[in-house]
């Protein structure tokens, strides 16, 4: 008898529909190809043989790219960026080989590459012009290795000062077995490793804001009830101690201090510890994604759509590239995240944006599983010029959000029926990852369009140290569209005055 | 002295006579009651209230589930003392306990009679044959430890240590909520306790104390550590350690550098104890090493021999000196060791090791009076500590008391409770009033707020007697036959089992707040999937009936990272279960089993596998481990779980499993992967469990065979930056065209290994997470100094300095190619850089690698040195010098100095060494 498991699921998204108000989803096509009406999804192919599981991706001269990959390859390609690249078109010239575990790479055009291995920083050019490097300078090696393969090493950019940073994490995700696992080192232009900030857990990506502030993503374990992006603040303490005891080797840092009290919460902990830099955005585990990485900051000046000094974050295990949009209140780091793209090949890891505004994605699922399915991939975002209805910007106030759009709304949807809202939080404990606790459903006051019908304030209660989960599936552009993404998480680290 | 406060405790509840005080907590329950059951009911099943008072058939059936531990044949030698202490008050002895105290109502001078003769009756009762009592050691305490505190164990009873982050409140709750284990250390030898923890279920039939699978060692070990006081030393590090019988032994697998740093490069496999000095625990033939440690009993003080054979390497430490050692690699060896010994024992540590090829082992002794010979197993010990349960005296059986005794427990009525038969025959209960005549005086009885002489009195809290009320109240609610979900839900509330599991939103461990000690296996990335027993809801529309049915039969694992154990309750009472569970639990409108065809398995397999969703990123399958966390074996699926179920949990597996870490992989009903049947849904996942089908006989997935992929140095040479074994996490492999390889250790910055032939396997790092340390393909290996490779030396054989790398003042600078790619290692010490330039080439049927050591920068003050090899060196008529008659080393204009093992080279700044090693 042929059965099929097809009626449960119209039902069970029927009922979701019904609950939430949306539109009949039967009627639309799956979100990943209306996605890709406005920002369209390009595979660079890679040839036959070359396993480019792409740790990080750096633009340089004419429109070449450097993809390092986790294998310790670093490769040249070219013809990546063109309208819709062509096997024949797109050129890939193995520049250095054999590295170990390749997660950062950044030059200053001078010819140097600065890539981050597990074990150092390398610096490496070419010097007989075959593409090939032949040079390896130990640039920095401030920390230690053990022989753990999580103890992996994410490089950033150089930042405006010319620095590198790199995130550590810990010995097994566990633990810090040595030197400065689970710590921020801030590499100089002389190449010394100063230490920067300290409880990190497990990084998967970083880079800086259009601010300059540096930031990188922590995925759910100890210390981490899900996945976050936080700000590396200089001096600051972000969340996992396993790795305070290397204070005795960072004078510059002052004395260690006092461990967080695990079962707690965020808000409680950070507010009798003056390092504590509490974390920027939550990505809610299950409902955002599962593993936080890659961070691209949209500085094209409006190549890539209006999303312009917005944050782009990868996460692994869906394939997905977020959105995330950042305020400061009282010096704090926080804001929301907001689906961007779902449906790429592999699990997003690597993210850049080149000069024509494009977002390139890299990709791996060894040893992590992704949804995408691929074992790597190297793909682009390419803006089509077409606006999404979407929201463009979550900020907080007094009283409630103020949410701007891409397009005006109609103001007939902008009703406190057009929204729901939650809030909750996670425990912070030295134990792995957390359910949503303390959870609430905040009353709706009021909701306020303004003039020009683009932007509203969204009026309820509000929770220090919650998400802040709104649905808006009522919401329509005037020519009656709902929202191409629904949905935004806002970690509410402070209640502006 | 956990003795002594019991003991005062005893003693106080003594003093106050009759009117003993009862525990506002009353009789302890294991865990929560099921949602919407009936507490009185439950309660009633947990005292026997049917044991005295009978009642029809029906109510008997659903009531009469318990039964009292085994006293007699079937029973365990408990202590007398105990047994004494028990019967003057059973919950004063172990609070929350079900047994009442049947001996409250006799005065104060006829009690201790009545108690005396029942206690010469039940020893009398008891199994033939002496007990046992045991040994203990420190190592076997902290396993026990750490086993009573991660098995299951705590799920129901009072824990003892407090997990460094469980705030004290939470900590505090376990301890009042917990069941009780009484004064153990008084009540067991150690021989039964251990007879009881590996079988419960064989004493007391009922199930309540479930079997969790120990072995004989885990059994020994938890024993030990729940009879703690009767070791008293054992807690005290300063307390002198008497010697026990045997050796400890640990194994280990996997490749090291010698037997001495027997941590390295390999993980402990298993431990134990053994006779004598055999390796007889080896499960392979290569690549793995065995420690013996403990104690050797001197016989008479004088000079002693101690002979290793081995083959590979081998040393022996006695009182931490080295007596023998044979450590390396190489065919059988034999060595000898002298050494002075008192009387007496003495520390003895033996360290085998075994890399490929064939092994071999033997350790022999010579000594004042006896010749050559296999060290006796009587001589080998390990320290430790003889147990006695505390209070432990010696004690005759008494018949004409023991007869006295044997009438008491008859007219007691303790039989109607305990089933008992002795060499006079089996005791038979009297029958009380039945349950549906007392059920008309709720107030009287056992039930009285002051309990009569003559009825048993229980250790009931008022809240607990209000229950019972009320359940009498409409007692012949109870003749009415139970549905399947209520059957469910009784015997999920009389055996515990919400402790573990939730169900109905109601218990495990997050409810029960003893979630922290629930733990993973090591550090698998799980999350508290990895901890925390699934939850059960619905979990007869989830897992087959048969499979159900053989979880509680034999509890296999199929969660190996999950350190609580699924227990075992007996199948007379767990067997009603998947039959009501499957009627309770799977909807009337389930999907049916569907037919599937070999089309759909292939499709399956290649779903599965590397180039479909690759589930195997994550899921082991038969013997092969995933990709990345050790995740639920596909081939235990089909096997284990319903169909219907699985259809609904692939789409979405967060709504059925909330917090899980899998992923969907079919977001919103529509497929990720479009290449495979076209994306659609329903034929993806039908595919998927078609392949499963087949369990572990299935094709095994594309990408979990792990090929070897060799890394070729063909027309130039090539790098590998990687953890290396016997190079360090940090090393640099190079594979050159002539077919020799190095490995260059830079955070020591020197040069590791050399080998000739194929360079390395890249598949261990490429494939999966790249766990571990992955050693040289090639052969003709060679393992090159440890540790600095320069010093500044007062004199040519001053020892050599111990620390190296950062410590030592090196930095690692990098390395640049030559025209042939071939790299020169920079690297720098105290102002002095070196360039290291090694060149391999092939010389007639050899290789020789070249290797030249430019230094500039300040000369330091001082001699310099370069230790070129350790070893057994020879000086040869050419001036070349041959290393363990393996290589040989020349060093064109430079005067190379042996010391001792070393062979140390001068080294002048500016200038250049060139070293020249043939292998």
């Amino acid at each position: 008898m042929k059965t099929s498991i097809l009626p449960f699921l119209r039902g069970a998204l029927a009922t979701a529909a019904a609950v939430t108000g949306a539109l009949s989803l039967s009627a639309q096509a799956p979100l990943a190809e209306r996605e890709n009406a406005f920002y369209r999804l390009v595979t660079v192919p890679i040839p036959e043989g070359i396993v480019l599981e792409a740790g990080a991706i750096q633009h340089f001269g004419k429109d070449r790219l450097a993809v390092t990959t986790r294998l310790g390859d670093i490769w040249f390609v070219d013809g990546a960026l063109g309208p819709d690249p062509k096997p024949a078109n797109v050129r890939f010239t193995r520049y250095a080989q054999g590295l170990h575990e390749v997660l950062g790479i950044t030059t200053r055009g001078d010819g140097w590459f600065y890539a981050t291995q597990r074990g150092e920083i390398t610096r490496m050019r070419d010097t007989n012009g075959d593409d090939r490097a032949d040079v390896f300078e130990t640039y920095s090696d401030g920390w230690g290795i053990t022989g753990d393969y999580h103890e992996y090493a994410f490089g950033s950019k150089f930042d405006k000062e010319g620095n590198i940073w790199v995130v550590l994490c810990l010995t097994g995700s566990f633990t810090s077995e040595t030197e400065f696992r689970g710590w921020c080192l801030k590499v100089g232009p002389d190449g010394k490793a100063i230490p920067h900030v300290s409880g990190i857990r497990s990084p998967g990506g970083i880079a800086t804001n259009h601010l300059g502030d540096m930031f990188y993503t922590d995925n759910q374990g100890p210390w981490n009830g899900t996945c976050w992006l936080k700000h590396l603040k200089p001096g600051g303490f972000v969340g996992n101690p396993t790795g305070n005891k290397w204070y005795s080797l960072a004078p510059n840092l002052g004395a260690r201090p006092a461990d967080p009290v695990s079962n707690s919460r965020v808000t409680t902990e950070w507010k009798k510890m003056k390092e504590f830099v509490p974390p920027a955005v939550g990505f809610p585990y299950g409902k955002m994604g599962q593993s936080a990485s890659g961070i691209a900051n949209d500085g094209s000046g409006g190549k890539f759509g209006p999303f312009q000094n917005q944050l782009f974050v990868g996460d692994q295990t869906w394939s997905t590239v977020m959105r995330v949009c950042l305020e400061q209140v009282d010096g704090v780091y926080q804001g929301a995240c907001i689906p961007f793209r779902e449906g790429l090949a592999s699990g997003s890891l690597s993210l850049e944006q080149t000069p024509d505004g494009s977002l390139f994605v890299g990709g791996s699922d060894r040893g992590w599983g992704a949804r995408g399915g691929k074992p790597f991939a190297l793909q682009r975002l390419v803006w089509t010029g077409k606006t999404p209805f979407e929201i463009h910007e979550i900020h907080a106030r007094p009283d409630g959000f103020e949410i701007s759009f891409t397009e005006p709304l109609d103001p007939a949807s902008a009703t406190v029926a057009g929204f729901t809202a939650e809030n909750y939080t996670y425990i912070y404990r030295a134990d792995y990852g957390s359910p949503e606790v303390d959870k609430g459903k905040p009353a709706i006051h009021g909701v306020k369009l303004a003039p020009d019908g683009r932007s509203l304030r969204l009026q309820m209660d509000l929770v220090e140290g919650h998400i802040h989960e709104l649905k808006l599936p009522g919401l329509r552009n005037r020519a009656g569209e709902p929202l191409l993404h629904p949905s935004a998480y806002f970690t509410l680290n402070v209640i502006p005055r | 002295m956990a003795f002594r406060t019991w003991f005062l405790g005893l003693l106080a509840v003594l003093s106050t006579g009759a009117a003993l005080p009862v525990s506002a907590q009353g009789v302890a329950l294991a865990a929560p009651i099921a949602k919407g059951t009936d507490p009185g009911e439950v309660l009633m099943g947990e005292l026997q209230c049917v044991a005295c008072h009978g009642a029809d058939r029906a109510t008997a059936d659903r009531l009469g589930n318990r039964t009292a531990p085994l006293l007699g044949a079937g029973g365990l030698r408990l202590e007398p003392q105990w047994i004494r202490a028990w019967l003057a008050n059973p919950s004063a002895s172990k609070p929350g306990t079900a047994m009442p105290h049947v001996l409250h109502g006799l005065p104060e001078a006829t009690r201790g009679q009545a108690i005396d003769e029942l206690t010469h009756f039940l020893v009398s009762a008891q199994p033939a044959g002496e007990p046992t009592f045991t040994t203990a050691d420190r190592a076997r305490l902290e396993l026990g430890r750490e086993l009573y505190h991660s098995v299951g164990c705590v799920a129901c009873h009072t824990p003892v240590d407090r997990p460094a982050d469980m705030p004290e409140d939470v900590f505090q709750r376990a301890l009042k909520e917990g069941m009780a284990l009484g004064n153990l250390a008084a009540k067991y030898p150690g021989g039964e306790l251990i007879a009881f923890l590996k079988d419960p279920v064989k004493h007391r039939p009922s199930g309540r104390m479930p079997s969790l699978g120990l072995s004989d060692a885990e059994a020994r070990a938890i024993a030990t550590y729940l009879l703690r006081d009767q070791a008293p030393a054992l807690t005290d590090p300063n307390a002198p350690l008497a010697t026990v019988p045997g050796l400890k032994w640990e194994y280990y697998e996997g490749f090291g550098p010698s037997a001495a740093r027997i941590e390295e490069g390999r993980k402990k496999v298993s431990s134990g104890e053994a006779d004598t000095l055999e390796i007889k625990m080896a499960v392979r033939e290569s690549g793995f090493a065995v420690r013996f440690s403990g104690a050797i009993e001197i016989p008479t003080e004088g000079e002693y021999t101690f002979w290793l054979t081995s083959d590979d390497g081998s040393v022996l430490d006695i009182d931490g000196k080295r007596i023998v050692d044979v450590d390396g690699e190489h065919p059988p060896v034999e060595k000898s060791g002298k050494v002075r010994l008192t009387k007496g024992p003495h520390t003895i540590d033996v360290r085998f090791s075994q890399g490929g090829g064939g092994w071999e082992f033997k350790a022999r002794w010579a000594g004042p009076g006896f010749d050559r010979q296999a060290i006796p197993g009587s001589v080998l010990k390990h320290f430790g500590q003889p147990m006695l349960p505390v209070g432990h005296a010696s004690f005759a059986v008494d018949t004409a008391k023991a007869k006295a005794g044997r009438a008491r427990f008859a007219e007691l009525n303790c039989t109607a409770c305990h089933a008992l038969a002795d060499a006079t025959g089996p005791l038979t209960a009297k029958a009380v009033q039945p349950l549906n005549v007392i059920a008309r005086r709720p107030n009287a009885g056992c039930l009285a707020d002051n309990v009569p002489a003559g009825a048993p009195k229980f250790n009931l809290s008022a809240a607990q007697r209000s229950a019972l009320r009320q359940t009498l109240a409409n007692v012949d609610r109870l003749a009415r036959p139970t549905t399947p979900a209520e059957q469910v839900s009784l015997t999920f509330s009389h055996l515990g089992c919400l402790a573990c599991h939730a169900r109905d939103g109601v218990g495990g461990p997050l409810a029960t707040g003893r979630d922290g000690w629930f733990r993973v296996i090591g550090e698998a990335d799980l999350g508290e999937e990895g901890k925390l027993p699934p939850h059960l809801e619905k979990v007869g529309g989830k897992l087959r009936r048969e499979w159900i049915q053989k979880l509680l039969a034999e509890g296999p694992k199929v969660r190996p990272y999950m350190a609580t154990r699924m227990p075992v309750f007996g199948t007379a009472n767990t067997g009603h279960l998947p039959a009501a569970l499957e009627a309770a639990d799977v909807a009337p409108a389930a999907a049916p089993e569907p037919a599937h065809t070999e089309r759909d398995a292939k499709f399956g397999r290649r779903l599965v596998g590397r180039d479909g969703v690759s589930c195997i990123a994550c899921h082991t399958f038969s013997t092969y481990g995933s990709m990345g966390i050790p995740a639920l074996a596909l081939d235990r699926m089909h096997e284990r779980i319903r169909w219907d179920w699985f259809r609904r949990y692939m789409p979405d597996p967060a709504a059925l499993r909330p917090g899980t870490r899998m992923p969907s992989f079919w977001p919103e009903g529509r497929a990720a992967n479009t290449d495979i049947l076209d994306g659609n849904t329903d034929a993806q996942i039908k595919a998927i469990w078609a392949w499963m089908a087949a369990g572990d006989r299935a094709d095994v997935p594309a990408g979990l065979i792990r090929s070897r992929q060799e890394l070729v140095a063909d027309k130039e040479p090539v790098i590998y930056r990687n953890f290396i074994e016997g190079a360090g996490p940090r090393a640099i492999g190079v594979g050159y065209p002539e077919k020799a390889n190095l490995a260059f250790d830079a955070n020591n910055q020197r040069l590791a290994l050399l080998w000739q032939g194929a360079f390395i396997d890249t598949s261990r790092h490429s494939t999966d997470r790249g766990v571990g340390f992955e050693p040289p393909l090639g052969d003709h290996r060679i393992q090159l100094p440890d540790g600095a490779p320069f010093a500044v030396l007062s004199s040519a054989d001053a020892p050599w300095p111990k620390e190296s790398g950062k410590a030592a003042g090196y930095q690692f600078l990098g390395y640049a190619f030559d025209d042939a790619r071939r790299p020169s290692f920079r690297y720098r010490f105290h102002g002095v850089t070196v360039e290291d330039t090694p060149v391999p080439k092939a010389v007639d049927v050899d290789i020789v690698l070249r290797r030249s050591l430019r230094f500039t920068g300040a000369a330091p003050t001082g001699a310099l040195w370069f230790r070129a090899a350790e070893g057994d060196i020879q000086a040869n008529p050419d001036g070349s010098h041959t290393v363990n008659g393996k290589i040989r080393m020349t060093f064109p204009g430079s005067k190379p100095v042996i010391v001792g093992r070393e062979l140390r080279v001068p080294v002048n700044v500016p200038g250049e060494l060139v070293q020249e090693i043939l292998w």
